[in-house]
């Protein structure tokens, strides 16, 4: 079982880029234009390493570090998810708020390396970062501790495995509105429409992308990187929730947790294709609301 | 170095020891304390928020005023108890398995024995994954950076300006201030921190002078500790009537204070 599970990582690695891949051919769809290829990021990242670096005069060692620290923060990240019923190869009880903190500290490094260019573009987009960051973290934990009331487990394998189509039928409500959460979630923390516009090009309105206007090269290419990491890792949450495992043979759940992953990526297109920006001063609103839901959830919990 | 190592401590406060702590807080008893929780979550996000405004600020970025004497780094006497305190936060966030099984004996003389320790060593067994992952990061943060350099090696590194678009000569001035880096989070809070703004905006087309100023008083400060010290203040007031300066009468009180104790204690013999 340990050997099998070095898959998921692995797959994580080897696919996550695919996914933006997928999100940019949805949206090309929609716009009525060819698009570009589903594997551009992979062209993009190989195109990036091989290239020199530019560096900012303002910058100290600390924006030279930043990367790498994502980088790594992101694959050990995805080191504790599990998928298709087979545990993560690092999990115990409690992984679940360790797994928050290492996104945590992967955005702290990032909005250091914001506030070293001296950019007033990246220190708007560091401050509306932590803002939004700040508020979509409860998000996630009250949904994690619906799901280990739900499964009687404390760790992310652990509730995920139990998290059966039993589960659905009994509590169907409550796992909906903490997916309903998660979804606003993954937009959020992952810049897309309609928190954040990955492809926008007025450093003004930009919150992610604008923090890493300052880097290129193989730099960039990491930052990129552990961004599709992190868009795969939330992505692999909310299909570990929706897609019940033992539902099928164990053989077929590999495929249908990828088959939910390509489903995801095509459902955030979607979105991003019909849907506006909101207004930067609503986004709070949202990811309150977002809050808010898990806090009802967990009420819901406690008292039914 | 001393930047470095003041990162060094800020990343392992923030990551480790706040890890470490915050799963000893929320633990395996999770379940019964949502509420709790997700308090604690967003606490997690504004504490990521304050040190990084406060690390962002002060270290990082163009110097933000004229010094007017150049800086000097310090000696390495000061340098190096800054570098072992870090190194210590780090120790103790990569150790805190082992620091949590130490304290047990300590802990079990304190209490009461019919409070079971087994929670905590829970925790502890907890937070061996914490730390084991932990220490990963630094490995692996170390191993992707070895690999960067490696890949730029006998390529053009430049230096350039910071991106510059729509600033034909950028200064630090234009520098994202402390206080617009906390704003959005400080307007949610607006009703409890009761910020007042002062100053001119701009007007017309042409403006010649428009300022702004923010103050946000210490509400704990003014709400709370002023109108309670006052009371106090006020009720032990009279009591100052005691305090003149006059030695004689010190001995005085002396002498009357040893003289009920001794009263006191003679009353009691019979």
């Amino acid at each position: 079982m340990k050997t099998i599970s070095c898959i998921l990582p692995l797959s994580a690695w080897l696919l996550a880029p695919l996914m933006l891949g997928i999100i940019n051919r949805i949206k090309a769809f929609f716009a009525g234009r060819q698009g570009q290829s589903v594997f551009q990021l992979y062209y993009d990242l190989a195109k990036l390493l091989k290239k020199g670096s530019v560096y900012s005069r303002t910058t100290s060692r600390v924006f030279r570090y930043v990367p790498s620290v994502v980088l790594s923060a992101m694959v050990l990240a995805t080191l504790m998810i599990p998928w298709g019923g087979l545990p993560a190869p690092v999990s115990f009880a409690g992984d679940l708020i360790l797994l928050a903190y290492l996104l945590g500290a992967a955005r702290f490094a990032m909005v250091l390396a914001a506030l070293d260019t001296g950019s007033s573009f990246e220190g708007m987009g560091a401050s509306r970062e932590v803002q939004f960051a700040a508020l979509a973290e409860p998000s996630l934990f009250l949904g994690m501790v619906v799901l280990a009331i739900q499964t009687g487990h404390g760790g992310l394998s652990d509730i995920f495995a139990s998290l059966t189509s039993a589960s659905w039928q009994s509590a169907p409500a409550l796992l909906f509105l903490v997916a309903c959460s998660w979804m606003v979630l993954l937009l959020c923390e992952n810049s897309r429409i309609p928190i954040d516009d990955p492809n926008t090009h007025l450093e003004l309105t930009m919150i992610h992308e604008v923090m890493v206007l300052d880097y290129g090269g193989p730099d960039l290419g990491y930052m990129l990187y552990a961004a599709a990491l992190k868009l795969w890792i939330f992505s692999a949450l909310l299909v570990n929730l929706l897609v019940p495992s033992q539902l099928i043979g164990h053989w077929m759940q590999i495929p249908l947790f990828l088959v939910g992953m390509v489903i995801m990526a095509t459902l955030v297109g979607v979105v991003e294709s019909i849907m506006a920006r909101l207004r930067l001063m609503q986004v709070p609103n949202l990811l309150i609301g977002a809050g808010a839901l898990g806090a009802m959830v967990l009420i819901l919990k406690l008292v039914g | 170095m001393t930047v470095l190592s003041s990162q060094k401590t800020a990343h392992a406060l923030r990551h480790f020891n706040i890890c470490g702590s915050l799963w000893a807080i929320y633990g395996p008893n999770a379940t019964a304390a949502g509420a709790i929780f997700s308090g604690l979550a967003l606490i997690g996000g504004l504490a990521a928020a304050c040190f990084t405004r406060c690390f962002g600020f002060i270290f990082l970025g163009e110097p933000r005023n004229e010094m007017r004497s150049p800086t000097l780094e310090v000696s390495a006497l000061m340098r190096w108890p800054m570098v072992i305190l870090a190194a210590a936060c780090l120790a103790i966030g990569l150790t805190s398995p082992w620091s949590i099984r130490l304290t047990v004996p300590a802990i079990q003389c304190l209490i009461s024995s019919d409070v079971p320790v087994e929670p905590l060593m829970l925790s502890a067994r907890m937070l061996a994954g914490v730390a084991v992952v932990s220490a990963g990061l630094l490995v692996l943060a170390v191993i992707f950076y070895v690999i960067r350099r490696n890949l730029t090696r006998g390529k053009e590194e430049r230096t350039e300006v910071t991106w510059d678009c729509g600033y034909a000569r950028p200064t630090a001035r234009m520098q994202y201030t402390a206080s617009s880096f906390a704003q959005p989070l400080l307007d949610l809070f607006r009703v409890f921190l009761g910020t007042r703004h002062h100053g001119v905006s701009v007007q017309g087309f042409f403006p010649k002078h428009a300022n702004h100023e923010t103050e946000t008083p210490d509400g704990a400060k003014e709400w709370l500790f002023a109108p309670l010290f006052r009371g106090i203040d006020r009720l032990v007031a009279p009591m100052r009537i005691l305090q003149h300066g006059r030695i004689h009468l010190y001995v005085l009180y002396i002498a009357l204070t040893l003289l009920t104790l001794l009263i006191w204690k003679a009353g009691f013999l019979r």
